[in-house]
């Protein structure tokens, strides 16, 4: 055989073991994304068309309507902002304290450090249902019963998870870095924000991803808290487009769809970051 | 450097406290000098979008008729569990809502801490029996004091799909409660309704497997599920394992869906698609069926057991928490949500079942579940009287888990309905001791 033909068969080796790959990948992202497409396809459907047999992938025509509906019926919109308002706050507010707390427990020394860090590791391990009560009643002495605060501070002041994951990554980072800015004169602060922060961009997307989407979602805190319908976030008021006997299927996935937006958006931009974040994370973690 | 970032710390712990203060006082200075204001009560519900802006309309026209008292109605979303857990909540936390909506289920577990205010001597002075169903006040009854004023009954019956009898050539079942079918005759029904196979396969009945939903068949043979003082359970008494034999035999001859065939579909959905003949539901029902364009349905009376067509009730009621600082006030706004304005607005907006209020129920049959024709709508109405309340036991959630536990089982036919209802009694009782 020539040299040419070796790697003809080669190129064709290599077309085919291709194709074979994108076949598989293809049918197994047609298998992950179908869900979605179902859901879109069942908010544009009305009530009676949802379970029909054969199934429609396209409802015609469209129900638009459930979408409009959704609005009309419940002030979907104020709930949207008021997710977004306290998704993005907390996320923002847990990215610059996190940060800041996980670098002191990584690269700063101190007396009782890792007492400390225990400490708060150790809130991880207490479920929510036990605390609920008592931190309610702390709440309500605040006079924060009713308003935003009880779902922004504290998942601002603490985020052991976040404190957690960073402190890991930055452990990472080698301590010549620092030392050689501390020789050119830089204080802790400038050494934080100048050359620590910009070094764990990919470890802060996640945690920035992983926040807003613990934010977007939280159904129990905002449950309790929450008492005007006027502060509801987005899970509390999907809700009331089910009940507990039979449910409208098309408004409901509507709602659904419109609640789903931001992440998705979000994911389309930082999901370089969000996999990254998940590799890294799944291996130092 | 290191008094610098200590420097930075304060500021921000200083932000923080200062936040903490302030929003504190704020609170503080809102709430006083309260004196010139009206009353304020909190109602707190759950419910879907057509309940709630009843509700809501409801206390609007409350609030306009009592200057002296504001109500506002806090709408909780989710379900019963959420609502309950926050209703626990916040009465631990000392600051319980006013009213509260309640279910027969539900109630007992709140009676038994002691969290509900005993409104007999207020029902004993301001209702008026005679223009009411007063089953409905019999049956909100714990050891003969009442919690809670019904506003809505609920009752099983059986709904069937006329364009599926007339197909089969099978004649409507009777809507009379005084001479309805039988049991024989609703299983051989059950039978002849069903057919062909995959999915266009048809079943003639839903084999439900609650056990509130499977009363009618034990009523009627005069079972329960505790024993008359409610000391013990009585899950595997003759009734009660016939009731669960049947099913099971139902669902294995393919007469009723599965359990697996029913994550393919909701019962509901099955129902309305023409797939499913029978099945056995409440009022609640009404709305998702009426809005059904294609469908064609029609309401019996639940079959006939050994001794009698008995049916369950289910009764939506307000409740006044005991924490609460106004039960006065609280009384009085419970007690209009069954006056005739509020029973009126209900009814036209079809939620909460019958209304509790005999006199406007009966004025208003012409509003009341329409598309039904008035011997089909009779079948609702009477149905109170042929109905009976189950026994909440205060212990529900855990007798619900041991409950299914065993009751899959059964439905999948991995062991006899009587072996089945054994465990149950069993665990019922090790329960309940």
């Amino acid at each position: 055989m020539t040299p040419r033909q070796n790697a003809i068969i080669r190129q064709g080796r290599a077309a085919f073991g291709y194709t074979l790959l994108y076949i598989v990948l293809i049918a197994a992202g047609i298998t992950m994304i179908f869900p979605f497409i179902w859901m879109i396809s069942t908010s544009l459907k009305q009530g009676s068309s949802v379970f029909v047999y054969p199934p429609q992938l396209l409802p015609i025509p469209p129900a638009w309507r459930n979408y409009a509906d959704i609005f009309v019926k419940q002030p979907m919109l104020i709930a949207l902002l008021n997710s977004l308002k306290i998704a993005i706050i907390n996320t923002a507010g847990t990215l610059f304290t996190a940060s800041m707390a996980a670098y002191g427990f990584a690269k700063i020394h101190f007396r009782f450090k890792n007492q400390l860090f225990m400490i708060l590791l150790a809130t991880m391990m207490i479920p929510g249902q036990v605390t609920l009560i008592p931190i309610y009643v702390w709440f309500r002495k605040f006079g924060w019963v009713d308003t935003h605060y009880p779902l922004i501070v504290p998942a601002i002041l603490c985020n052991a998870y976040g404190v957690f994951m960073l402190r890991q990554f930055f452990m990472t980072i080698p301590d010549s870095y620092s030392e050689s800015a501390k020789i050119d004169g830089a204080s802790q602060l400038v050494i934080f924000f100048r050359i620590m922060l910009p070094l764990c961009i990919p470890a802060m997307a996640t945690l920035g991803l992983f926040s807003f989407m613990g934010n977007w979602n939280s159904f129990m805190g905002p449950l309790i808290y929450l008492n005007s319908k006027l502060k509801y976030t987005i899970p509390l008021m999907i809700r009331f487009f089910q009940n507990s006997y039979y449910s409208d299927w098309g408004l409901l996935m509507a709602a659904s769809c419109v609640s789903i937006m931001p992440i998705i958006i979000l994911y389309i931009f930082s999901q370089r970051y969000f996999i990254q974040g998940v590799v890294m994370s799944g291996l130092k973690g | 450097m290191k008094r610098k970032t200590s420097l930075a710390f304060s500021v921000l712990l200083c932000f923080f406290t200062v936040q903490l203060l302030t929003a504190g006082g704020t609170k503080d200075s809102s709430s006083g000098g309260a004196a010139a204001r009206p009353t304020e009560i909190l109602l707190m519900s759950i419910g879907y979008t057509e309940e709630l802006d009843t509700f809501s309309a409801i206390i609007d026209s409350f609030n306009a008729k009592n200057p002296d008292i504001h109500v506002t109605l806090e709408q909780v979303p989710g379900s019963w569990n959420d609502y309950n857990q926050k209703v626990i909540s916040l009465i631990t936390a000392g600051t319980p809502p006013d009213i509260g909506r309640m279910m027969g289920p539900g109630q007992s577990a709140f009676v038994s801490r002691g969290q509900l205010l005993d409104l007999t001597p207020m029902v004993q002075r301001d209702i008026k029996m005679a223009d009411y169903y007063e089953s409905a006040f019999e049956s909100v009854k714990l050891d003969g004091r009442i919690y809670g004023v019904p506003t809505g009954i609920y009752t099983l019956n059986v709904y069937y799909n006329k364009k599926m009898f007339d197909e089969a050539g099978i004649p409507y079942p009777s809507a009379d409660w005084n001479n309805p079918w039988t049991k024989e005759q609703f299983l051989e029904t059950a039978r002849k309704l069903t057919s062909g196979s995959g999915p266009a396969k048809k079943y003639g009945f839903y084999a439900n497997m609650d056990y509130g939903r499977s009363t009618p068949f034990f009523f009627g043979d005069g079972g329960d599920t505790f024993s008359p003082d409610r000391k013990s359970a009585a899950m595997d008494s003759k009734p009660l394992v016939d009731t669960y034999r049947m099913l099971q035999d139902l669902i294995k001859a393919g007469v009723s869906p599965s359990p697996a065939q029913l994550q393919a579909m909701p019962v509901d959905q099955l129902f309305m698609s023409g797939r499913l003949g029978m099945l056995i539901e409440g009022e609640w029902m009404m709305p998702p069926f009426t809005a059904n364009k294609e469908l064609s349905f029609g309401v019996a009376p639940v079959p006939k057991g050994s001794q009698s067509a008995t049916t369950i009730n289910y009764i939506d009621q307000w409740s006044v928490f005991s924490g609460s600082k106004h039960p006065d006030e609280a009384w009085k706004v419970v007690k209009y949500f069954i006056d005739n304005d509020a029973a009126e607005l209900l009814i036209k907006n079809n939620v909460l079942g019958i209304p509790v209020n005999k006199t406007v129920a009966n004025r208003m049959k012409e509003f009341m579940f329409n598309p039904l024709s008035p011997a089909e709508k009779d079948v609702f109405l009477v149905s109170i009287e042929h109905s009976k309340s189950l026994y909440w036991h205060p212990k529900l959630g855990e007798l619900g888990s041991s409950f299914w536990k065993n009751a899959d089982l059964i439905s999948l036919n991995e062991i006899t309905a009587e072996e089945g209802m054994k465990r149950i009694n069993k665990e019922w009782n090790d329960i309940i001791k």
